[in-house]
């Protein structure tokens, strides 16, 4: 009855506190933002987007090392973008992940209290000094028990962005793990069975597995796109950041008609990749029973770094599970009506601020 | 949805977004009197000619009233004088009525006063006062009163027989109404 007073007269936008996803990881900050809406189920126009570089040396595997440096780059990003409210990503490395189950009879009020002695058992940091929230999964009527995903940081991981955003005169509406952001822009609404999302960045490859639209597991390999280039350098000698990226886009995984080169000096770096890729899809497997609703059904890949040629291919085949590059805008709009600003190449490495974009409730 | 912002930066987004959400219900509703106001301007501007025209229109009829009045009154008391003047025509005049009754004396009655009241609509009552040689001269004077057409009655007090002979009268004479 709501929902459809709301279709038919729907709220302003102004209420919805108009914010731009931003994803910041240790070399690059991203953001998006789309044309502020109530209804989920909109077409989303595109208004704001753009990259700055973020000096090495700043952030460290989502470590703030200089905030004063990051507060700059933050200022440039609310002068570019005429930012006020943002919604950030925070970095899978930091976070700690776990599944519980409550009782269904719990209160609402009591289950944060009730979460908050699990902590303990499942994250490696006093519980005084964590933040968390958590998820309720969806559940049947005749359950017993609720499945619970809880998300972890250390408080001081969350104030070091939080400080800092505040101090750069920006207002954080909500921050999320990166890969949840991703889930949301990529995964199919309609997709069955749990989805890994392999974000394949510059100097790290993040790992989600989305079941249900919630983020149950997120781990890292400290394996990124410059380690190829770095391999690609040994190989064909010393060549620029940008000839290599595109060495690595136009030949990648694919056999040449005259030479195998490349993907010879490729192949053992993501072969790295896909081994740690199937040691996790193996525990997860394990720690889900074996239930095949929970089985992992496509791989879907993001990241500046997932324009490598060959490798979405490569993938399915050593793997066995159907791999794609994800469509950012598969929640945003159809690529069939509208032509997005940012070329597909690109895109893939906006997946995490469209997501953070797209919510657009509290 | 997971959101991890520290719960006092939480608790201050949904007191920013209540506030908008207030914002916009006032704003909504100051709109809608805005508009609302904008819409009744046409019918108070008519309303308000109409209510002058209507005080105009009032004014006017109550000074026709006041005139009315007047003329009325004045109508009222020109009626009366006029039904006055018309019951005097109708009246005989007193010289007329003094010489009939003159006429009625014959030998043997001797009139020696009249006595004409005035009332709003005729002279009465009429005292005739004199003296009669007899009885009988007095009865025919009384008769000859009688037989006057506009005489309703003749009184006679009994004191004015105890004489027979020059006996002192004095009759009184009533009228009949005059038909209107």
């Amino acid at each position: 009855m709501l929902s459809a007073l709301l279709r038919v007269i729907p709220p302003p936008a102004f209420m919805t506190m108009p914010c731009i996803g931003l994803d910041i990881s240790d070399t690059s900050l991203k953001y998006v933002a789309f044309k502020p809406t109530l209804r989920d189920q909109e077409i989303r126009e595109l208004t704001v987007w753009g990259d700055i570089d973020i000096p090495s040396g700043v952030l460290n595997r989502g470590e703030v090392l200089d905030p004063q440096k990051l507060v700059a780059v933050l200022k440039e990003f609310k002068e570019k973008a005429k930012a006020e409210f943002i919604r950030v990503s925070l970095p899978e490395e930091r976070a700690y992940m776990f599944e519980t189950d409550i009782k269904t009879n719990t209160p609402l009020k009591e289950i944060r209290g009730l979460l908050e002695f699990r902590l303990e058992e499942n994250v490696p940091i006093p519980s005084k000094d964590v933040l968390f929230d958590y998820a309720i999964m969806p559940f049947a009527p005749g359950d017993r028990s609720l499945n619970v995903s809880v998300v972890a940081y250390a408080r001081q991981t969350i104030l070091s962005y939080y400080d800092a955003c505040i101090e750069a005169g920006l207002r954080p509406i909500s921050f999320e793990v990166e890969a949840q952001a991703m889930a949301r822009a990529v995964v199919p609404k309609d997709n069955s069975g749990a989805a890994l999302i392999v974000d394949f960045g510059k100097t790290r490859t993040g790992i989600g597995i989305v079941y249900k639209n919630a983020l149950l597991y997120t781990s890292t390999i400290d394996i990124g796109g410059a380690q190829l280039s770095q391999v690609l350098r040994k190989t064909l000698g010393e060549k620029s950041e940008a000839e290599l990226t595109l060495i690595k886009n136009t030949e990648g995984l694919v056999r040449g008609v005259d030479s195998s080169t490349v993907r010879e000096a490729l192949i053992p770096t993501v072969s790295v990749i896909r081994d740690e890729i199937a040691t996790r899809m193996q525990y997860w497997h394990l720690r889900s029973g074996n239930q095949e609703e929970r089985r992992i059904t496509s791989i879907i890949l993001c990241g500046g770094s997932a324009n490598l040629k060959g490798f979405p291919e490569y993938m399915t085949e050593t793997l066995n599970v159907p791999t794609v590059r994800g469509n950012v805008w598969e929640n945003a709009f159809s690529l069939e009506d509208t032509v997005p600003p940012i070329d597909r190449p690109h895109s893939f490495g906006y997946a995490a601020a469209v997501g953070l974009a797209l919510k657009s409730i509290l | 949805m997971i959101n991890l912002i520290p719960p006092k930066a939480k608790k201050g987004v949904v007191r920013e977004y209540w506030l908008r959400v207030v914002s916009v219900w006032f704003y909504t509703w100051s709109a809608a009197l805005l508009g609302g106001v904008l819409i009744m301007v046409p019918a108070y501007v008519l309303i308000n000619s109409q209510v002058s025209v209507y005080e105009a229109s009032a004014k006017t009829a109550s000074e026709k009233v006041a005139n009315f009045e007047d003329v009325s009154k004045d109508l009222t008391v020109g009626s009366l004088q006029a039904g006055k003047l018309i019951t005097g025509f109708r009246q005989s005049l007193i010289s007329e009525r003094i010489a009939t009754l003159r006429s009625l004396e014959k030998p043997g009655v001797t009139i020696s006063e009249f006595t004409i009241g005035r009332t709003d609509e005729a002279y009465e009552p009429i005292q005739v006062t004199g003296t009669a040689e007899n009885r009988q001269a007095l009865a025919a004077f009384r008769d000859r009163l009688l037989a006057l057409p506009d005489v309703a009655s003749v009184d006679l007090p009994i004191s004015n027989l105890a004489k027979d002979r020059d006996i002192q009268f004095t009759l009184t004479v009533s009228l009949k109404k005059p038909t209107p």
